[in-house]
């Protein structure tokens, strides 16, 4: 889709998911690391739980179907290279302090002096203004300011983050979609533009339900454990079944007459406690809206002891008979391993000869008709790009490129 | 065309309901695409009777919530069960460069709208599907809600305190905002693809595959090392002091995150170099995070005699990450880089009023979005019908008529 698109990127952990979204969709997409290698390859986890920058599965993750080239912008052959680089490139993607590139003469405004139509996307904690622009930041510190640690966890223990590094995919998706509005704009127009793609300001768009309700009614969800909080009442999200837990929402209305109804007559039938009472609910007029949250609890007391006593398998199958949205919560093995996605053709193995090694990855992005948007290859090894790339994009021979490594600069 | 707005032209009929679609096609109606959402009085986007609404009153168009997710975008209203409904939508797809929907699987084949019927009439129509397990597959019918790709990817059983249960946020369903940003790169790079080859596409996204590709270091990490993950909490394998630490008053927390020898002395520093800074057990990276109980015991003893926003700028002071644990108050009243870069800004509703309206979160430097309040129930009917697909007055009073328009 993106088979004509060359990209330059220069992020770290915090940007590099853009870079693998572009390549998915077939953009030629070259990391730019410095001479020992992306500082972020130290994150783990890694392959063979061994630390080495060419062991991160992190790396992998986000990097793969990426070239890579290496490049010592502090260098005054390094800078000059990427000035060359950039006039060839269609988008840059950087996520270092704001105004970094500037002080080495590679922001935008100098790349492109030689490339206007050039688009420039920075992805930094807290964007290129406000009075926290240079606050340093982290995965954890950034989902507490944007209030999402706010409302997950128990009320009497410590406030929790999302999983994993959230933020940064989350950043990193949302500078996908800044550089391809501006290269939608640029088609029109033949003019690139500086994309500033605030991390903070990516997950306030996370954060689509509070503060509104707290614009509107001054209150918000205080977390609660596992509980969505729905205006008056609270409903439950994750409950523990007999081996593990499952998810499933109580509603009230069309939702609630399509799953609460079923799912009470499998209860009944079964015996379970309680469930006759639950039979002669008229679902459909249920509003939660008018319900005592006591009520609610009495209700999702006995659905919950109908969980506690079937498995996850159980109530996954007895769910999908009944066309309930009752789905297991599962690990990561689970999820691996799940049948749907692999019907579909999800996984795709991915060599890596460095480590005689095969990992599945997450394949497609999406399945198209007419165009592939999927994993391409493994992550680069550190520099194992730069006769490709400095001879197809820049035409220099292998003695040029011997030069420059010479010169520190490659 | 020159600093318009980044998609002005593209022209989407949206027929997305609830939280991931409606989500997907604000990305595209904020930055200037004319989105046409289409509901009728028989099937409204459900959102529409979701909390909060402004004074407690509820109807089609007072829920701040169904704003939220949709602004910028024009409304219109037609009876997709009658011919003559589906006759006019087909019109608009006419019309329309991209059509977006994320009904259950099958439904939109079921309505005689399926990707087949649109290319008959649009042949380079671009149409995208978001569902929550995707359009093929053994159980692609699935009905699905923001919960089920955070469950069936890992996502919640990776969230949580170690010794408790898999957590989901109580405010929002995670999935719903992960799938939308995918959805949205889909459809511009489809776009792009269009623009040079004529081509359109159908777009198939699945939002338990979304969310695996946001778990993918996990799902790699349980090949490479045969591990089944676990929850941490907020703790980090490569980093300690890493978590949220009580402060002064109610409900007040700060996080502190230190990975590098570097930020430990400048967290050493910031707290006066107590004593028991200088333990040997606390010397190395590895040493707090074998005494990490300990360590933020002692941090806690510390934090809990603080402010929290004094202890963020403190410590930051001393190039140490933190952050405030801010609810919705301290983001919509105090925080200085929310009204900075005005992530909030307010505008005019009809029928709510004055209200905050979220910004889009992508600031582009010459095309800049130009945000607007979100549709009325059938709001923009006779200018979409009349204007848009040039229909007369008679016809379109007609059409309102015979509950077409409706």
């Amino acid at each position: 889709m993106l088979s004509s698109l060359r990209v330059l990127d220069l992020t770290d952990h915090r940007g590099w998911a853009c870079g693998r979204i572009l390549a998915d969709m077939g953009a030629e997409v070259v990391k730019v690391e410095p001479l020992g290698g992306d500082p972020s390859r130290s994150l783990g986890p890694f392959f063979g739980d061994v630390p080495h920058p060419e062991r991160s599965l992190y790396w992998f993750s986000y990097n793969a179907g990426k070239k890579g080239i290496t490049l010592n912008l502090d260098s005054p052959e390094g800078a000059g290279l990427l000035h060359e680089l950039s006039a060839r490139a269609d988008i840059l993607v950087e996520s270092f302090h704001p105004g970094y590139m500037d002080g080495l003469g590679l922001g935008y405004e100098a790349l492109s002096q030689d490339n206007p139509g050039l688009i420039y996307t920075s992805i930094t904690p807290f964007g290129l203004t406000g009075p926290r622009r240079d606050y340093k930041a982290t995965d954890l510190t950034l989902q507490a300011l944007a209030g999402i640690a706010c409302s997950i966890g128990e009320p009497e223990r410590e406030p929790l983050k999302m999983c994993l590094d959230q933020s940064f995919v989350l950043g990193g998706s949302h500078a996908v979609i800044g550089s391809l509005l501006a290269l939608h704009y640029r088609s029109g127009s033949g003019a690139g533009q500086h994309v500033d793609i605030s991390i903070f300001d990516c997950l306030m768009r996370l954060n689509y339900r509070d503060p509104v309700r707290w614009d509107i009614d001054k209150s918000y969800a205080q977390r609660q454990g596992n509980v969505l909080v729905r205006g008056r009442v609270n409903t439950r999200n994750i409950w523990r079944c007999k081996d593990g837990y499952v998810t499933w929402i109580l509603a009230g209305g069309p939702t609630g007459a399509r799953e609460n109804g079923p799912l009470t007559e499998w209860m009944v039938s079964e015996g379970a406690p309680g469930a006759e009472e639950m039979a002669k609910v008229n679902w459909m007029e249920m509003d939660l809206a008018h319900i005592p949250q006591e009520q609610v609890d009495h209700w999702q007391g006995i659905f919950a002891s109908f969980f506690a006593s079937r498995t996850k398998e159980e109530l996954w199958q007895g769910g999908l008979n009944r066309r309930l949205t009752l789905v297991p919560v599962m690990d990561i093995e689970e999820a691996f391993h799940y049948e749907q996605p692999r019907a579909r053709g999800f996984w795709h193995k991915v060599e890596h000869p460095h480590l005689n090694a095969t990992l599945e990855y997450p394949g497609h992005l999406f399945l198209s008709n007419t165009a592939r948007a999927e994993v391409r290859g493994p992550a680069p090894l550190i520099g194992e790009h730069n006769n490709e790339v400095y001879g197809s994009w820049l035409g220099l021979s292998r003695q040029q490129i011997d030069d420059l490594r010479a010169q520190g600069a490659v | 065309m020159k600093n318009g707005q980044a998609l002005e032209g593209v022209k989407v009929l949206d027929f997305t309901w609830w939280g991931a679609g409606p989500i997907f096609t604000k990305y595209l109606s904020d930055f200037g695409a004319t989105v046409v959402k289409v509901e009728s009085h028989k099937r409204l986007d459900l959102v529409r009777l979701s909390e909060p609404y402004r004074d407690g009153k509820v109807g089609t168009d007072t829920s701040a919530m169904f704003l939220h997710l949709n602004t910028s975008k024009l409304g219109i209203t037609v009876n997709l069960a009658i011919p003559k409904g589906k006759e006019l939508i087909l019109k608009l797809v006419e019309w329309a460069d991209v059509v977006a929907e994320n009904f259950s699987a099958g439904f939109m084949q079921r309505a005689g709208l399926g990707y087949e019927e649109l290319r008959k009439v649009k042949p380079d129509i671009i149409m995208l599907s978001s569902s929550c397990l995707g359009q093929t597959g053994v159980y692609s019918d699935l009905r699905g809600h923001a919960l089920v790709g955070a469950a069936l990817s890992g996502h919640f059983h990776l969230t949580g305190y170690p010794d408790g249960e898999p957590t989901t946020p109580a405010s929002i369903g995670v999935a719903d905002v992960f799938q939308p940003m995918l959805s949205a790169a889909a459809v511009l790079a489809a776009l792009e693809h269009h623009r040079r080859t004529g081509e359109g596409q159908y777009i198939d996204l699945a939002q338990v595959e979304a969310m695996d590709h946001y778990m993918a270091p996990a799902l790699l990490d349980m090949q490479a090392n045969h591990t089944s993950p676990h929850r941490t909490g907020n703790r980090h394998p490569q980093a300690a002091p890493h978590g949220v630490f009580q402060c002064k008053g109610d409900d007040r927390w700060v996080a502190i995150a230190v990975f590098t020898q570097d930020e430990w002395r400048g967290l050493c520093q910031a707290l006066g170099d107590p004593q028991w800074c200088r333990e040997e057990r606390f010397a190395t990276l590895a040493g707090r995070k074998q005494n990490e109980t300990g360590l933020e015991r002692l941090i806690s003893g510390w934090s809990q005699t603080q402010e929290a926003e004094e202890a963020m700028e403190h410590l930051q002071r001393h190039g140490v990450a933190a952050g405030v644990v801010q609810n919705p108050q301290d983001l919509l009243e105090s925080d200085p880089q929310v009204r900075a870069r005005e992530l909030f800004p307010v505008l005019h509703h009809p029928v709510i009023g004055d209200c905050t309206h979220p910004a889009a979160a992508a600031k582009l430097s010459r095309s800049p979005t130009r945000l607007k309040t979100s549709p009325l129930l059938g709001e923009h009917n006779e200018l979409v019908f009349c204007q848009f697909l040039g229909m007369s007055s008679e016809e379109f009073a007609d059409l309102v008529r015979e509950q077409v328009i409706y």
